[in-house]
Order: structure tokens, then C-alpha cells, then sequence
């Protein structure tokens, strides 16, 4: 049983998995596929818990839960990323502190959280962009030091390496995200909570999970003899939650890809790579710094694009270009969280956000382009690393 | 492709040749046409409704009619009192109050005379 395209996306064992489970009737379904993901994940990656849920942005909202995040908090985010993390923390009634990036690496920065933690700061999102870890010990350093849990939305870094640790075991709780465009997918949609702490994983479970109160840390555990639950007495739930649950069809894509997934990100970091040697040498592209003992997993291969200020050629020019030649659409970074409507033009917010609040991350939010790492043929992304290099060649390499 | 295996199973209909169909990426059909579009549009023409947004649970879609309808801090929300919880959750996400009303004792369904006394 296979899938036509050998380059299509689920050409693993997606369709076995799905098949046996749409046999309701089979062994196949003897336990559940949601578990199996969780546990492949978690044994896999080296985490105790793995919570599966229906997204990355439920795995923050269910995070920001578990740690007790609440009315009269502020959670510090930084201010290059895309607005769900700052969602979460409204959702529970906190509210977001957008704090600057390190322009080389894109990851917050650690001078900037300390200038914005208060009295009120209970928890900090990191954001592992396009890949890459953020220099997490200086800021669990710091966590550690003021009570503040740490929360790593590594939706776009998945094995990616930090000073020997690997992405998801790196924070407190740490989200990964399986939405269509991610390293895998479980259809498409889906996200997993991974942390070391049972209470943590209890509390996320639970209100992930609608507020059964018989859930636990672990998955698996949350079956109870019928003869309990046939009762008119028999009382179950003790957590205002939300429907969060990953359903099992999703649950049995998601395990069919996470089996591959050394191969995926090995094929994403391999695209990288071209692309990588098709900018080299060259004086206005400045692609994203990867540090000594660090491995970006490579969900885009980015760069910042300086060719305004020294070419005179601007983003939405440079990109058309590159596609004129044969060049596929790349993306943008996404308009900072607080200047998006939803931050602007709201007055429901306990705070005012102003431009000029992350001025790196403004700025670099302009000029960052983001070239896909997906090709699931290697010939078709050298291809096209191959145009990027004769454009850059073209315009001139050092200006 | 595989047929129904167990005739008395839960998805013997066209469940495995959809899911197959949707999981060869990269055919015209998945680039052009979404399932998630066609099971709404499927659904609103059947039921004879304007619209149909699909969500990952009934508890979801509760919460995104309770947003829709503006409810927010300081609201109140009548809802029956023989119901599973999530009705009386999503109100609370909100910030709003459950309010509960007694049922009709031969429909077991919420007591519309009941709602015209509630204060």
C-alpha cells in the first residue's frame, strides 16, 4: 500500500496507519494511536510527558494553564514571532511584554528580558525561529533565579540542537507544532507539550482534555472501568478546560511522519545548505547565525535581505526577481505581534503597544526572507538555490 | 486500494478512499479543493444552513458561537441544568456566568417557561 507520488508528503507509512485505524473493528485500534504518538515522542525526543493536542497554539494556551499563568501576570514574548504566543497569554488574562531579539540569530534577548521583568513577570515564551534555538542557559539562569517558568515554542525547530540538548527538552514545557507547513504534520493540523514536570503535564492534559479529572501525567492512564463511570453518582470533572484533544486519524498520520523524522529534518537541513552556499560571500544578504554548538533544524532556510539600503532593489522587487527567473515565492517574517490590528486596535488590553517598542525586531522584520526547506526533491531545491545564486551573481555579490 | 474490511465496522463507507485521495499531496484536487471546505459545504447544503464552519470539537464550536455572539465579562448565559459541562465552560472562558434553568420533566430539554422566569 503506497501513495502514488513518490514525492508526495505522506509517501511513509501514513496510509497503514489511517487504513488500520478507519478498521474499527481490528486489533489495529487495540491502543489508542494518540498514545503511541506520545509515547514515540516523548521516549524519542527524551522528555517524561508529551501531552498531544490539536496545535502548537493550543500546546501554549494549555502551557501557559499549567503554570498558573492568570489576570494580573505578564508573560514576557519576544517581539519577533507570529501573534499566537501573545494569544495564549491573553486568553488566560495576562499580558503579553513584547521584548527585543538579538538581530544575528533572531532569538530573544537576554539583555532586553532582564530590563523587562517585574513583579508581575511569570513565565517567558521563547520562540526557536525558523529553526534555530534561542541561548537558552543565560535566560534559565535568570528563570531560575526569579521564579519565572520558561516555555519554548519550538513549533518551527524540531531536533534542533542546543550546547548538546535537543529541541523540546531545552525549557520548562516546550510545544512543538505539526500544522501542515511544519517539519511534520499530523494531516494538518496538530501540536504536542513535552516537559519533565508531572504536575505540568497533569494540568495541561486536563484542560487540554476537557477537565476530566481522572487524567494523568502520562497518556494511556486515562481509561476507567466502565462499572465506575455507569453510575449516577460518579462525578468527572474538576478543570474548566477546552477540547484541545488530537484525534486519532490525526494522531496516526502524526506517528507514520514523527517515524521519519530523522530523515525529513536531514532533508530540510540538506536544502538549507544549498541555499546557504548560493548566498555565500555575499555583503547585503546576512543569512541567520547559527552559533557554535547549535544545529538550526532548518523549517526555512532565512536571511536578512540588506539590498534596499545597498542596492536600491527592494524586498517585494528582489522577490519578484527571483521568481521572473524561476525562483519560487518565499515568505516574509510576519508583521510584528503588537502592531497587527488585533494589538492596535483593541481597547480590551491592559496595555498600550506602540511602534518603536522592539526597534531590532521591526527593522529586521522588514528585511527578513524566508526560502521553504520542504522540496521533497533534492534536484528541484537545487534548482532553485542554483537561480538564487545566478540573480545574486547578477546584481553583483559585493557591492 | 484495500476495500471495507469488516462490513459492521465504523467507517464503511467511503472513509478509506477519501483519506487515501487526501493523503496523495501533491494532486490537483488537495491543492485546489480543501476536504475541511467540502465537508462545510457538504454539511450547510444538507442541512440547509447559510453556513458551516468546521472545528475540532463541539466544545469548540460552542466557544466560537458564544465569541460570536459577543459574550463577554459581566454576561449572563441560561443553559439547561441536565447537560454535560462544556456548555457551562466555554460561558466561563468568556468571562461570563452560566446561568441554570430547570427542565421540562417529559422532554428532559430546558424548560422554556422557566427561561421567561429567570431574573
Amino acid at each position: 500500500m503506497s501513495i502514488d507520488d513518490k514525492h508526495g508528503k505522506f509517501n511513509g507509512k501514513e496510509l497503514e496507519y489511517l487504513s488500520g485505524f478507519l478498521d474499527s473493528e481490528s486489533d489495529s485500534n487495540e491502543k489508542p494511536w494518540v498514545q503511541q504518538l506520545e509515547e514515540s515522542v516523548s521516549n524519542s525526543i527524551g522528555s517524561k510527558y508529551a501531552v498531544a493536542c490539536n496545535s502548537g497554539t493550543s500546546g501554549l494556551h494549555m502551557a501557559m494553564y499549567a503554570c498558573g499563568i492568570g489576570p494580573g501576570d505578564e508573560v514576557i514574548t519576544p517581539g519577533l514571532t507570529v501573534v499566537m504566543d501573545a494569544y495564549a497569554v491573553i486568553h488566560m488574562g495576562a499580558t503579553p511584554i513584547f521584548v527585543d531579539v538579538e538581530r544575528s540569530t533572531y532569538g530573544i534577548s537576554v539583555e532586553e528580558i532582564k530590563k523587562n521583568i517585574t513583579d508581575k513577570t511569570k513565565a517567558i515564551i521563547t520562540v526557536s525561529l525558523q529553526g534555530l534555538s534561542v541561548d537558552m542557559d543565560p535566560i534559565l539562569e535568570l528563570a531560575k533565579e526569579k521564579g519565572i517558568v520558561v516555555i519554548d515554542d519550538s513549533a518551527q525547530n524540531i531536533l534542533g540542537e542546543y550546547k548538546g540538548r535537543v529541541a523540546g527538552t531545552l525549557a520548562d514545557m516546550s510545544v512543538f507544532s505539526f500544522e501542515n507547513k511544519k517539519h511534520i504534520t499530523s494531516g494538518s493540523e496538530g501540536g504536542m507539550l513535552l516537559t519533565d514536570i508531572e504536575e505540568y503535564a497533569v494540568r495541561a492534559r486536563k484542560f487540554g482534555g476537557i477537565g476530566y479529572k481522572h487524567m494523568t501525567a502520562s497518556a494511556g492512564r486515562t481509561s476507567l472501568a466502565l462499572s465506575d463511570v455507569q453510575d449516577p453518582d460518579y462525578e468527572r470533572f474538576d478543570t474548566i478546560g477546552l477540547n484541545y484533544r488530537m484525534s486519532e486519524a490525526s494522531a496516526a498520520v502524526g506517528l507514520a511522519q514523527f517515524e521519519r523524522i530523522g530523515d525529513i529534518v536531514g532533508r530540510r537541513i540538506a536544502v538549507a545548505k544549498m541555499f546557504s552556499e548560493a548566498v555565500a560571500g555575499c555583503n547585503w544578504i546576512a543569512p541567520q547565525y547559527e552559533p557554535e554548538g547549535y544545529k538550526n533544524s532548518h523549517y526555512t532556510f532565512s536571511f536578512e535581505y540588506k539590498g534596499l539600503d545597498m542596492l536600491g532593489i527592494s524586498w517585494k522587487e528582489f522577490y519578484q526577481m527571483y521568481v521572473d527567473m524561476g525562483g519560487d515565492g518565499f515568505y516574509s517574517a510576519c508583521v510584528v505581534p503588537y502592531l497587527e490590528p488585533v494589538f492596535q486596535n483593541n481597547e480590551n488590553y491592559n496595555k498600550v503597544y506602540t511602534k518603536g517598542m522592539c526597534p531590532i525586531a521591526e527593522d529586521l522584520q522588514k528585511k527578513i526572507m524566508q526560502f521553504k526547506t520542504n522540496y521533497r526533491s533534492l534536484s528541484i531545491a537545487q534548482k532553485k538555490a542554483d537561480i538564487l545564486e545566478a540573480l545574486i551573481d547578477k546584481l553583483g555579490r559585493i557591492k | 486500494m484495500t476495500n471495507v474490511y469488516n462490513p459492521f465496522g465504523k467507517f464503511n463507507g467511503k472513509e478509506l478512499e477519501y483519506v487515501t485521495r487526501a493523503l496523495d499531496s501533491e494532486t490537483k484536487e488537495n491543492r485546489e479543493f480543501p476536504w475541511v471546505q467540502r465537508f462545510e459545504e457538504n454539511f450547510a447544503d444538507k442541512v440547509g444552513s447559510k453556513y458551516a464552519i468546521a472545528v475540532n470539537s463541539g466544545t469548540s464550536g460552542l466557544h466560537a458561537a458564544l465569541y460570536a455572539a459577543g459574550v463577554g465579562a459581566g454576561d449572563e448565559v441560561i443553559q439547561p441544568a441536565t447537560t454535560v459541562v462544556m456548555d457551562a465552560y466555554v460561558t466561563c472562558h468568556l468571562g461570563a456566568v452560566p446561568v441554570f434553568v430547570d427542565i421540562d420533566s417529559r422532554s428532559w430539554n430546558i424548560d422554556a417557561r422557566k427561561i421567561k422566569n429567570q431574573k
